[in-house]
């Protein structure tokens, strides 16, 4: 059996918008005991107020929301650094806050929350270290079933079997890990519209594991896959940052 | 203590901050103002766009140092009111607020204006006020995120704005500019009184001090180019506009910049400038309406205003109350029917009494020199007190040459902030100021 300080360096931000009643039916799930967790109370904004005015007016019932939650993780011995913050602006929140942070990982805490099955996206071109280390450090000594996938756009030139074969190798990878063999499965789709594809497949299971796209111009602009599927996820969503290049 | 909203870190580079400030310069003022400017200074008007550009340049750099110096939320308004106490207080906070209603219901009647390019039997004051009630009910129910339209917006006017002057530049026709300066100079300085209201936007990079990198570089640098970039379009619209459309038809027409591009671009052109003209008086008022309830909440915030006016909405979490009250008194003021010159004009009026008393506000810190006061970004020695005293006789020079209807009204509002201050701010706002304390340690050198 592994221990979990194997892990060392899963920092997750873990993501609850208090301004929602679901906040009161969030209970902490064990696969977070294993990994550093900073719990982001979020309070959206519109912009005709400012992030003072409703602190002002609206902190106090976040804070005490906030708190009981922590209580919630305490009660699972898990104990978490809290931050509450009061923004119109969610994703550059969680952008700034992630980096301050030094998180590896942001989960979207969402009403629905089971993780009995996960999904997890891979990409060809993409590092997937951090991706199949922060899933190992969630997964270690649970019992969750884990499907890897891959989604290949029609017009590419990378064939079936090659995408196989890396899925295999983190299949191995997390295997050595101390995940068990049997409930890692492979699923490789070739797809005309891998963003519809994405967002179509967050659904068919119950958690979503993923890494973020590196940051551009386009993505500035018309948004990330990830940010797609954290919007159309009903469950909880995890994406693995991109490693910060010093 | 980690757990605070005020380490959210500094996000904004100097393109950023530029664009910010572009987005809230490039508006709706060069769509609606260049009839009413050439109506009163003809040709000679782009000199007044000029001078306008210039007083506003000289508030930027004032502006720069208190920013950097105070970053707090209410910019201009917290500036004086923290150097010069509640009385300056309730004067500016109710200037600033009566001068964006103002300025709202002009944009307002602007984009009415508009309209009726495509339905010319549009009854102006009615649109005007429907457009009004419809920004008000989106604004108590809250908007979200909308900076990546915003940005569009802006990226779409200055398109369109570049297009009229380049292809207008071609066009120009050198005696359409005779008489170049029909009323004198008199009639110019009073046209930058008028249309100083295109201007009065750049005061938001200020209030965003906090969120800029190496702010002692990038706000100065940036509140900078973003009233030098505008000034220039401006001028250059006017060039066009008065060397293509005779002044006769220029004075009377309510859609001039598409009349002009009319002239030059045919039907095309002139339904750019009409959507162009649209897009930017609805997002100028928007601002205007979100500008409002945030100088409303730093008012509240000193005691100067009722808090009352602050409180959040239980579902929308928007300021509903100070949303519903600054938009009954704008559409007050289009039902009563004042004329889109002299909303222009107030709009005007109170903001140049606003920035003139800023660069008094940047006199009394520098003389108090309170150990809080840091400011990352220093005027030079050769610019201090050059910058303010300048600005402000500027300033001054430019109101006194405002219409006495103007300057009667701009009174009322002024003194509507004394009697504030009398029978409320005096007994509700904090007390502490400085400007006694600048005097002091003035007559302490004197007699030392």
């Amino acid at each position: 059996m592994i221990e979990s300080d194997y892990f060392e360096g899963a920092r997750v931000l873990v993501t609850v918008d208090l301004s929602k009643p679901g906040w009161k039916d969030l209970t902490p799930f064990e696969m977070l005991s294993s990994m550093d967790v900073v719990l982001l109370g979020f309070h959206p904004i519109p912009d005709q107020t400012t992030p003072e005015q409703a602190e002002d007016q609206l902190g106090e019932e976040a804070q005490r929301r906030l708190d009981e939650l922590e209580k919630r993780f305490d009660h699972a011995g898990i104990s978490v650094v809290k931050r509450l913050v009061f923004s119109g602006d969610f994703k550059k929140t969680l952008d700034t806050l992630a980096d301050e942070e030094n998180c590896t990982a942001i989960l979207t805490w969402n009403e629905r929350m089971n993780f009995d099955r996960i999904g997890v996206f891979l990409r060809a071109d993409q590092g997937r270290d951090n991706i199949v280390n922060n899933l190992a450090a969630m997964m270690v000594n649970q019992d969750q079933e884990v499907e890897l996938i891959h989604f290949i756009s029609e017009d590419s030139e990378i064939d079936d079997a090659e995408s196989r074969s890396i899925l295999e190798t983190e299949r191995d990878y997390l295997v050595d890990r101390g995940c068990d063999e049997e409930r890692i499965s492979i699923r490789v789709d070739r797809v005309s519209d891998v963003d519809e594809a994405l967002s179509e497949t967050s659904n068919e299971y119950d958690a979503i594991v993923m890494g973020e796209t590196k940051p551009s111009t386009a993505s500035e602009v018309f948004g990330t896959r990830h940010e797609l599927v954290q919007e159309n996820a009903e469950g909880p969503v995890l994406v693995v940052r991109y490693p910060e290049e010093d | 203590m980690s757990n605070n909203q005020q380490d959210l870190s500094r996000n904004l580079g100097f393109l950023e901050a530029y664009t910010m400030g572009l987005g809230t310069m490039i508006g709706a003022g060069i769509f609606v103002l260049p009839s009413i400017a050439a109506a009163k200074a003809g040709p000679a008007s782009m000199v007044s766009f000029v001078v306008a550009g210039f007083v506003s340049l000289l508030s930027a750099l004032s502006h720069s140092e208190l920013a950097t110096g105070m970053p707090e939320a209410g910019g201009s308004y917290y500036y004086v009111y923290r150097s010069m106490g509640s009385l300056y207080g309730s004067i500016v906070g109710l200037g600033m607020w009566s001068g964006l209603m103002f300025a709202t219901a002009f944009y307002m009647l602007g984009f009415a204006q508009y309209m009726t390019y495509f339905y010319g039997d549009l009854p102006i004051a009615l649109t005007a006020f429907l457009m009004a009630l419809f920004l008000v009910v989106l604004n108590y129910r809250g908007t979200e995120e909308t900076a990546l339209f915003q940005n569009l917006i802006v990226l779409l006017l200055a398109g369109f704005i570049l297009v009229f002057v380049t292809v207008g530049l071609f066009n120009v026709d050198l005696t359409t500019f005779r008489p170049f300066n029909p009323n004198g100079w008199g009639a110019v300085a009073e046209t930058a009184a008028t249309v100083y209201v295109a201007f009065i936007g750049f005061g938001v990079i200020a209030t965003s001090a906090e969120e800029i990198q190496n702010p002692g570089r990038n706000l100065p640098l940036s509140m900078i180019a973003s009233v030098l970039t505008p000034t220039v379009f401006y001028v250059l619209v006017m060039f066009v506009s008065t060397g293509i459309l005779p002044l006769t038809e220029m004075a009377k027409s309510t859609i001039p910049v598409a009349d002009v591009a009319e002239i030059i671009m045919g039907t095309p052109g002139a339904l750019m400038m009409v959507v162009g003209a649209i897009l930017a008086t609805v997002s100028s008022a928007n601002a205007s309406i979100l500008s409002a309830a945030r100088v409303n909440f730093a008012m509240g915030r000193n005691g100067v205003f009722m808090d009352w006016l602050n409180k959040v909405h239980e579902d929308y979490h928007t300021p509903y109350r100070s949303i519903v009250v600054t938009g009954s008194l704008i559409m007050l003021l289009i039902g009563l029917g004042v004329g889109i010159e002299t909303l222009a004009d107030v709009a005007s009026f109170t903001y140049l009494v606003t920035y003139a008393l800023v660069h008094l506000a940047l006199i009394v810190m520098r003389e108090a020199d309170p150990e809080d006061y840091a400011p990352d970004f220093v005027l030079p020695a050769v610019a201090y007190p050059l910058v303010p005293v300048l600005g402000f006789l500027f300033t001054v020079v430019i109101i006194l040459q405002m219409r006495p209807v103007v300057l009667g009204i701009g009174t009322v509002i002024i003194l509507l902030g004394v009697a504030w201050y009398i029978f409320y701010a005096r007994d509700h706002a904090e007390g502490e100021h400085l400007i006694w304390e600048a005097l002091k340690s003035n007559s302490d050198e004197e007699t030392s």
